[in-house]
């Protein structure tokens, strides 16, 4: 064991890992609806600028314009997944939405408004704002309710007892210290997963992602390490995006028309009816395979007014657009923007990969509960949808925590208090959790510890190339258009099985680059199990997203969720399958 | 991708426990160096979300484009001051144009 690590153990009531938009939601609802709950925010970056939001948002996308229900919500979302949804789900953060608006609204969130002071609506579900700063003024909620927060402290696995979540364990990237936080209940609210792939970019644009490189899918990967049931991993998430600067696309539609066009000037989505977010990737996707790309987004009918504020919407949340005009030397109005697809990234706030949850959002484990963009089967969640499953969380492991409290008090005047199950609350010998705080302390430090030559140490940007370099060949990458067939998912299967194993030659320098190789280790399985439920899904579901082309067709068979559960000792995926009742239907092994 | 120091500028906060670009980055991208200065990890890592850049308070970071999209020189450059940001983009022709926005109620 290593000798110079500095051992913090910590207790809290809740802890919730990830302080993005729907971990500081969690963390606020608890501290108000039970301001004596004790409640802890552990986070790999600096809350302040962490997550999704550190760049800012220029439209509030889950929002309800007049005229829109809950219900109307669901509609579209069903749509957008192409009928695999769980009704309740949906609903019970749709009812949420304009809550977590007016929220942020109170916070302090300058939003766009008409003359007789309603939102400026930018679409039928969004909103516009002046979002750059979106993200301190939700942090500075969490600040002014005195809840800790931990930051620069990068969770790696959970602390179980007796099959229940017990808190997590971690290590900062800015000293030696290694956490094992013991909590009542843990919510992971973590983010998705970028850098599956490869990214659009080589080199020294390999960054400029749409998705935030940062978010690296741990928390899916610890829930996959303590066996928590997965589902809709093989709905992949591709964003239509602005060539080069992955600028979102959404932002030049603010009121205005703008046209998509086809290397030849035609309007190409005007032949299609009602497409759904994949299929207006699809469609771009098809018109290149006809020799008729490169596809854009035509802004030359734009005023100048409206190419200004288009920079300022742009500023607000992707400033690199604007350098691009800067360098081209042109206003919005004289190019029109040439559109492509993004790496597939795994998320659960646009697409619905992640923890198989309940309408309260618990996890299959006791214990543990998920919000955001880790809670999968909710599609369409963005910011609000995020907070609106932060609070349906606490809210869930509040309760929970009041019914386990009471039925322990109840069964210690009863003198059953030694009862195997809840022993880890009521006793102290096992407070520490001895063996398994031992084994992720040497797990997490080896890669500093490894003694190698240079030629048998791996870096960690090495085996991320790997990683990335074989799911863009064989899974569907970029250069593929996305496409898929068993023949090539099988041949990754084994590539990653490969990779896996260099992992225990992965070297470290310094504690960053030891963040750098859990994020590639976790990644790695993340991609083992997004390649079974590929491999499982023979239909082509959602294409441009999911498209099989040795299953080109979609079947009515296929409705239901792929899901799945790692075994971590005996390192095998089991997928299982779900109505979209969420019945258990026949399992299978891959 | 890409941000650029400019060490005319910078102090290394000096005066603070911590230098606000190490403190603020979400890549963990900046670490102190010596002479008081900050250096960053590998600019390959930047994500573009320009919190450095926002929070500096001797305005000594910038924003660019690599080559490879398309970056001829052009620059931003962003000042926060109490409920507003004012940025400041730099064109290779030497043309500048500037934003004053409130991002806060």
């Amino acid at each position: 064991m290593p000798s110079d690590i500095d051992i913090v153990y910590l207790e809290t009531d809740i802890l919730i890992v990830g302080g993005g938009a729907a971990g500081c939601m969690a963390a606020i609802t608890v501290k108000d609806m039970a301001p004596g709950c004790q409640v802890l925010i552990m986070e790999k970056a600096q809350l302040e600028r962490s997550g999704c939001l550190a760049a800012g948002i220029n439209a509030i996308n889950a929002y309800l314009n007049p005229g829109e229900t809950p219900e109307s919500f669901l509609d579209y979302v069903k749509k957008e997944a192409h009928g695999i949804i769980q009704d309740e789900l949906v609903l019970s953060m749709a009812k949420e939405l304009n809550e977590m608006t007016r929220l942020l609204e109170h916070w302090g969130l300058p939003i766009y408004k008409d003359k007789d002071g309603n939102y400026l609506a930018r679409g039928k579900r969004s909103i516009r704002i002046k979002g750059e700063r979106i993200k301190p003024i939700i942090a500075a909620q969490v600040k002014k309710r005195g809840i800790p927060v931990l930051n620069r402290v990068v969770a790696t696995n959970y602390l179980i007892q007796d099959g229940r979540v017990m808190g997590a364990m971690g290590f900062s990237v800015r000293e030696k210290k290694f956490y094992a936080i013991r909590a009542k209940a843990t919510i992971c609210a973590t983010a998705g997963a970028a850098g599956i792939y490869g990214p659009n970019n080589p080199g020294w644009g390999r960054h400029r992602t749409w998705y935030p490189p940062f978010n690296t899918g741990s928390g899916l990967a610890m829930g996959l390490r303590a066996g928590a049931e997965m589902t809709s991993f093989e709905m992949r998430f591709i964003a239509l995006r602005v060539k080069d600067t992955l600028a979102p696309t959404g932002t030049v539609a603010q009121g205005v028309k703008v046209s998509h066009v086809n290397g030849l000037g035609e309007k190409y989505l005007e032949q299609y009816r009602g497409l759904t977010t994949a299929g207006r990737l699809k469609a771009g996707l098809i018109e290149e395979e006809a020799g008729r790309g490169p596809c854009f987004l035509d802004t030359t009918q734009l005023t100048s007014e409206e190419g200004n504020r288009l920079k300022e919407a742009y500023l607000h949340m992707c400033p690199s657009m604007v350098l691009s005009w800067a360098n081209q030397g042109i206003e919005p109005n004289e190019a029109p923007l040439e559109l492509t697809g993004s790496e597939p990234y795994l998320v659960g706030g646009h697409a619905m990969a992640g923890y198989w949850i309940d309408e309260q959002r618990r996890t299959t484990l006791p214990g543990l509960y998920a919000a955001g963009e880790v809670a999968g089967g909710v599609p369409k969640k963005y910011v609000t949808g995020s907070m609106a499953e932060g609070r349906i969380a606490a809210l869930t492991a509040l309760a929970d925590l009041k019914n386990l409290s009471d039925w322990v008090g109840r069964e210690q005047s009863r003198g059953f208090a030694s009862k195997e199950t809840n022993r880890a609350l009521v006793t102290e010998e096992n407070r520490n959790f001895p063996g398994m705080v031992d084994n992720e302390l040497k797990r997490i430090f080896q890669p500093l510890n490894r003694k190698f030559s240079k030629r048998q140490g791996i870096g960690p940007e090495e085996l991320e190339e790997a990683l990335q370099k074989v799911m863009d060949e064989y899974a569907g990458g970029i250069k593929d258009n996305y496409k898929l067939a068993e023949a090539k998912l099988k041949v990754v299967a084994m590539r990653l099985v490969e990779l896996e194993k260099l992992e225990e030659q992965l070297v470290a320098k310094d504690l960053h680059e030891l963040m750098a190789c859990h994020e590639v280790a976790e990644r790695i399985l993340i991609a083992r199990i997004l390649v079974e439920h590929l491999r499982y899904r023979k239909e082509s579901r959602w294409p441009g997203y999911q498209e099989r082309l040795d299953y080109p067709d979609t079947s009515a068979r296929w409705e239901l969720f792929v899901n799945s559960v790692y075994s971590e000792g005996a390192n095998k995926i089991q997928i299982v399958t779900r109505s979209l009742k969420g019945e258990l239907l026949d399992g299978g092994t891959n | 991708m890409a941000v650029r120091i400019d060490f005319s500028r910078c102090d290394g906060c000096r005066q603070a426990k911590e230098s606000a670009c190490v403190y603020i980055c979400p890549g963990n991208l900046f670490y102190p160096a010596e002479n008081n200065l900050v250096k960053i990890r590998d600019i390959r890592d930047c994500w573009d979300c320009a919190a450095c850049v926002k929070i500096c308070p001797k305005e000594a970071l910038e924003l660019y484009l690599p080559v490879q999209l398309g970056g001829k020189g052009a620059t931003i450059t962003a000042r926060t001051r109490g409920k507003g940001i004012s940025w400041e983009c730099a064109s290779p022709s030497g043309k500048k144009e500037k934003f004053k926005i409130q991002v806060k109620n």
